[in-house]
This record gives structure tokens, sequence and C-alpha cells, in this order.
């Protein structure tokens, strides 16, 4: 039984994964931490690392149609030890949404909201989210479409705005870090930007024509991409070396806007694309939450558990991370290599067993 | 603060089981209520001031002192 009754098509799931990758521009304040000049060019040479695990998402979904990703692990490494891999998933999904949960609502409270607490803010929030999910993929895909071009707008405003004080020499000279720092920052902009988008493999089963998969998982990440570039390239030609102190160095490029004295604090216009980008990313895990778990008790519904998945996210906020510095130390340090089994390591070996035991072909032979 | 929390997870509880107990959906009521609970036990716990074991500690743990990795 199909848990979910909607469908999307190419073009949305290109929305969808773009506005997810946008929904990370707040990440950057990692990168930015180790190198403020070159946070383009990681941009870039991520994704290009990226590319082969983006392939072996659609590879492993284009193998076995129509299943989602707790189905495949079922097939792939049987029943035990499937569901084993899948409550980990499960897990690593939970700790995901609470994480960018906690991440906007820290940034809303600390740099707009003083006096608001934070598990109002997380509340509120989690609330939309749910509506979002329980109205199914289908409203989110749709208003993903809405909200993508609105950011993306918003971003082409704000560089337009603020070109006048952007400083190429800031972003020279190229390259100018250790070896082991452009690995880690890498490996950052790799797992917080690009390593979230392993969660599509609960949404893609849904699409209505899979063969173009690929095109639209490629699509959407070059939209990512291009506003990670350009928010990049904004903040350090404006903010220079200044970018590693900034608590969020997007709001403090923004900041610097000023046309003709009458155009000023232009913030509000990157609060919108943190709001949209943030909410849509983490509607997006907290559907896949939903319904992993459906999947995993074998539910013949997701929309029960919504609500309850909802509180313990919003339970996780407060107790995710001791501060904001832990979170930081831990985001740039440690988080990675967790990450990395999830988003990497782990669909890897899935698609491996899945060639090695020829898998779908044997389903197809016993049948 | 304790009350009110109690009160909405006996209200939540109630209006979101009734119509899965009426079409006797066991399986995703039992879901429902241990999730509802787990989800209200973590906030009960942060109400009465007591310390949750944070997750971002454990995966530093995890990653630092079990895998043997990490940057600096």
């Amino acid at each position: 039984m199909k848990l979910e009754k909607g469908v999307i098509s190419s073009s949305q799931l290109i929305s969808l994964i773009g506005i997810f990758i946008q929904g990370s521009i707040f990440s950057t304040v990692f990168v930015f931490e180790i190198t403020p000049k070159d946070a383009w060019l990681v941009s870039l040479t991520s994704l290009a690392m990226f590319v082969p695990f983006a392939w072996a998402y659609v590879k492993l979904m284009q193998m076995f149609p129509g299943k989602n990703l707790i189905q495949i692990n079922d097939i792939v490494f049987g029943r035990y030890l499937g569901k084993s891999i899948s409550v980990l998933y499960i897990l690593f999904i939970i700790v995901l949404a609470a994480t960018n949960l906690g991440v906007i609502c820290d940034s809303i409270a600390g740099l707009f909201m003083v006096e608001t607490p934070i598990i109002a803010l997380a509340i509120m929030l989690a609330f939309a989210c749910a509506w979002a999910v329980r109205n199914g993929i289908e409203t989110i895909a749709r208003i993903s479409l809405i909200f993508l071009t609105i950011v993306s707008i918003s971003v082409l405003l704000s560089l337009l705005l603020i070109a006048s004080k952007i400083d190429m020499n800031n972003l020279l000279p190229v390259l100018d870090i250790s070896l082991i720092d452009f690995i880690q920052v890498n490996h950052i902009s790799l797992t917080a930007f690009f390593g979230g988008i392993f969660v599509f493999m609960m949404v893609i089963p849904y699409m209505d024509n899979i063969k173009k998969g690929t095109k639209s998982v490629f699509m959407g990440l070059i939209i990512g991409v291009a506003t990670m570039l350009a928010c990049s390239v904004m903040i350090s030609g404006v903010l220079g070396n200044v970018a590693i102190i900034a608590n969020s160095p997007l709001i403090s490029a923004t900041r610097q806007v000023e046309v003709s004295k009458v155009l000023t604090r232009m913030d509000f216009i990157v609060v919108g694309i943190l709001v949209l980008s943030v909410f849509m990313k983490i509607a997006l895990i907290y559907y896949t939450a939903a319904l992993s778990i459906s999947q995993l008790l074998n539910l013949q519904t997701y929309k029960p558990i919504v609500i309850p998945v909802g509180i313990i996210l919003v339970g996780l906020v407060i107790p995710m991370f001791d501060n904001p510095t832990v979170r930081s130390e831990i985001g740039m340090n440690t988080w990675p290599f967790f990450a990395s089994i999830f988003e990497f390591l782990l669909p890897a070996v899935t698609l491996l067993v899945a060639l090695i035991r020829r898998l779908p072909q044997k389903q197809g032979e016993k049948c | 603060m304790i009350f009110l929390v109690v009160a909405i997870y006996i209200g939540i509880g109630f209006f979101g089981s009734r119509s899965l107990v009426k079409k006797k959906c066991w399986r995703e009521a039992s879901a429902f209520l241990v999730l509802l609970s787990f989800g209200f036990a973590l906030i009960i716990l942060q109400t009465l001031d007591i310390k949750i074991p944070s997750p971002g500690n454990g995966v530093k743990l995890f990653v630092e002192k079990v895998l043997h990795l990490g940057y600096k």
C-alpha cells in the first residue's frame, strides 16, 4: 500500500531540490569561518564532489521504481538488518530536522526577536510545517515553486542593490588556504548543503515519470548552487575577512545596502529568504521523517503521526546543542563525519549490495 | 506550566486518537499515542528543569571516541 497518494512532476522535483539547497544558505557561516575568500569556489567544488552521490540516489530509485528508502533497505539488506538501518536513518532524519529547526529559531531570536523564547518560535514554525506536511507532498511541491521564485528574485535583488559595494579584490588570492582546511570546508559544504538531498529518496518514488529523475535532481542542484554562489560572492565581496566573525554573514552583508540614503537596512529581504527557504527545508525533512516512521511501522497512512513527530522535534530543539558555540564547533568538526555515514556511505553501500546481488532482476525472475 | 502541558497532551491525545479508534485503526492509534507520549515526555522533562542528554553531544562523542574521527 502506498502511504502517499500524491504525485509530483519532474519540474516540481526541480523546485523542491532547488529550495531545499537554498534552505542551507544560512549554514554558509561554517564555510566563512574557515575561508571567507574561497566560499564561492567551495560551492562549485563540493557540487562536483556531490554529483556521483546524487547519481547514486537516483540510480537506486530507478532500480526499485515506486519503492522508497525504507522499502529498499528491507529488499537489499533483508528484513532485520534492513529495519535496523531504517531505524538509524529515521533517528538521523529527526536529528537533522530538529537541528535545522533549532538553527533558524536561534538565528531569528538572536538577531531580531531577542525577547522571544526560542521554544515559542519553534512551536510556531513546527505548526506551520505540520500543516504543510499533513497536506501531502503535492501541496509542498506546489508551494515550493512559488517560494523558489520568491527566494531567487530576493537574492538577485539583494545582489543588484549591493553590487556597488562588492570589492572583487576581497575574493583574491584564490585558494590561499591549507589543504586540510580546503578538505574540511568541502566536507562541511557537502554534508550541510548537498548531502541532505538523500531525504529525496523518500520523495522521488512519488514522481509521475521517474526516468526524468536524474535530469530533475541535477537541474535542482544547479538552481540551488547558483543561489549559493551569488550569496557567497556577495558576502565575500562586501565583508571580506570580516565574514569570519559575522554571526550571520548574509544579514551583515545586506545591512550594508544603501541606495541614495533611502533604501537602507534591507536585511528584511534576507529574513524573508531565511524564513521561506528554511521553512521548506524543514517541512521536507519533517515529511520524510513522518513517512519513514509510517513505512517502518507498516501504517496505512502517515497523517496520524505528523503532530506527534512535530512535538518530538519541538522537544528536541532546546536540548539538541548546549549553546550556539558548541553547535558551531560540532557543525564544523564532527557533524560532517556523522552525516557522511547516512548521506554518502549507507546509500553507496546499498547501491553496491543491490548491484552485487542483482536485486531488481532477481525479483523480476521470481515473479 | 506543567498542568498546561498535560492538558494539551490530553487534548491532542483524545482528539487525535478518537477518529483512529472509531475506524479501528489500532496500529495507527498505538503509533500515535506512543510517539505523542515520547514527545510530551521530552517537553515535560524540560518544563520540570530536568536536563535531557544532548543529542549533539552524543554525535560528538560517537564521532570522536568511537570512530576516532574529527577535524582539529
